[in-house]
């Protein structure tokens, strides 16, 4: 069925591109989580699936990419286990909090004062303070939050520089890629 | 499109390093100083009194309980440890709580049933350690 207007094909585009981007998120949130890390440190994730919320933040905007970030959350825990659950809070506010902080940075990064790379190392740096403070906040205890904030802020800077350069030329692959397969494209 | 790095991105990653740096260095400050240790007394959920119990400290504490404050209760405080006396046979007849022992660790707790006596670290406490637990969970 050939979609009727340019409006109409449009919005199928986004959605098809929305939809296939939860699924990249959800798999790679979901084999991440598999992963065993040669970490010391408990609760340190390279956060990979971050990658597909800046992409959604830079091509869509803020609203798709907490869309995503919350889409994520749900169905990866679906998936992993334990909806709801501790890992699951976790999960959904220190997505969405990340997700609108770097959505902040990212007015600026479109105005060329900053590179992706700091969009994602503040990010990761939200998401892991966001984390812990959840953390701290559900076992009732402010020791966790003060004795373990540096480390994670401290290891929040390689995670974010690794996620922002993957981010970058993702970004540049996949808006080629939109602009081969997007409106009047193939006709 | 090659990925550039701008000035302002190494001013937003040291930020964040120097932050995370100063945190650190601020817990580890922290760490040595605030060994210390406050035990809080109750009888009846109502609060008696708070002993202090850093390492210097030794010292007995007693105090009156009972339906007319006819019994007394001693405590006796030491290198950063505290533990109950035993109290009188007929108010007390398994002396569970002198039986408990020293108690130095935040978790632990002296607990009298008969009496309603209670001694319990505040929630101020610090520099508990916790090096003859595996784990612990919540």
């Amino acid at each position: 069925m050939q979609p009727t207007t340019l409006k109409m094909r449009n919005r199928l585009n986004y959605l098809t591109y929305l939809a296939v981007l939860i699924t990249f998120a959800v798999v790679i949130h979901t084999v991440e989580a598999a992963l065993p890390l040669p970490m010391p440190v408990p609760g340190v994730r390279l956060g990979l699936a971050n990658v597909i919320t800046i992409l959604a933040l830079v091509l869509f905007g803020l609203r798709s990419g907490l869309l995503i970030a919350v889409v994520r959350s749900i169905l990866g825990s679906l998936f992993i286990g334990g909806l709801f659950g501790f890992g699951f809070w976790l999960s959904i506010t220190a997505g969405v909090t990340s997700c609108l902080v770097m959505g902040l940075v990212l007015v600026f990064q479109k105005r060329g004062l900053v590179s992706l790379v700091s969009v994602s190392v503040i990010g990761a740096a939200a998401h892991n303070l966001t984390q812990l403070g959840m953390a701290s906040l559900i076992i009732a205890n402010p020791d966790l939050l003060r004795g373990y904030y540096p480390l994670l802020l401290l290891l929040s800077i390689p995670t974010g520089l690794f996620t922002g350069i993957t981010a970058h030329y993702l970004e540049d692959v996949t808006r080629r890629m939109i602009i081969k397969s997007g409106p009047g494209a193939g006709q | 499109m090659t990925l550039k790095i701008k000035k302002t991105d190494y001013i937003v990653i040291t930020a964040i390093l120097v932050w995370g740096l100063v945190g650190f260095w601020f817990n580890v400050q922290g760490a040595g100083a605030a060994e210390h240790k406050y035990a809080t007394i109750y009888v009846q959920n109502e609060q008696v009194a708070e002993l202090s119990l850093s390492e210097a400290d030794s010292y007995e504490y007693s105090f009156d309980f009972g339906p007319e404050n006819e019994h007394t209760a001693l405590v006796e405080v030491e290198e950063g440890r505290i533990r109950m006396l035993p109290l009188e046979d007929d108010i007390c007849p398994r002396h569970i709580c002198s039986h408990t022992g020293w108690i130095e660790y935040t978790y632990e707790k002296i607990v009298c049933l008969p009496n309603q006596i209670m001694v319990v670290f505040n929630e101020s406490s610090r520099g508990t350690t916790r090096e003859d637990l595996d784990g612990v969970t919540y």
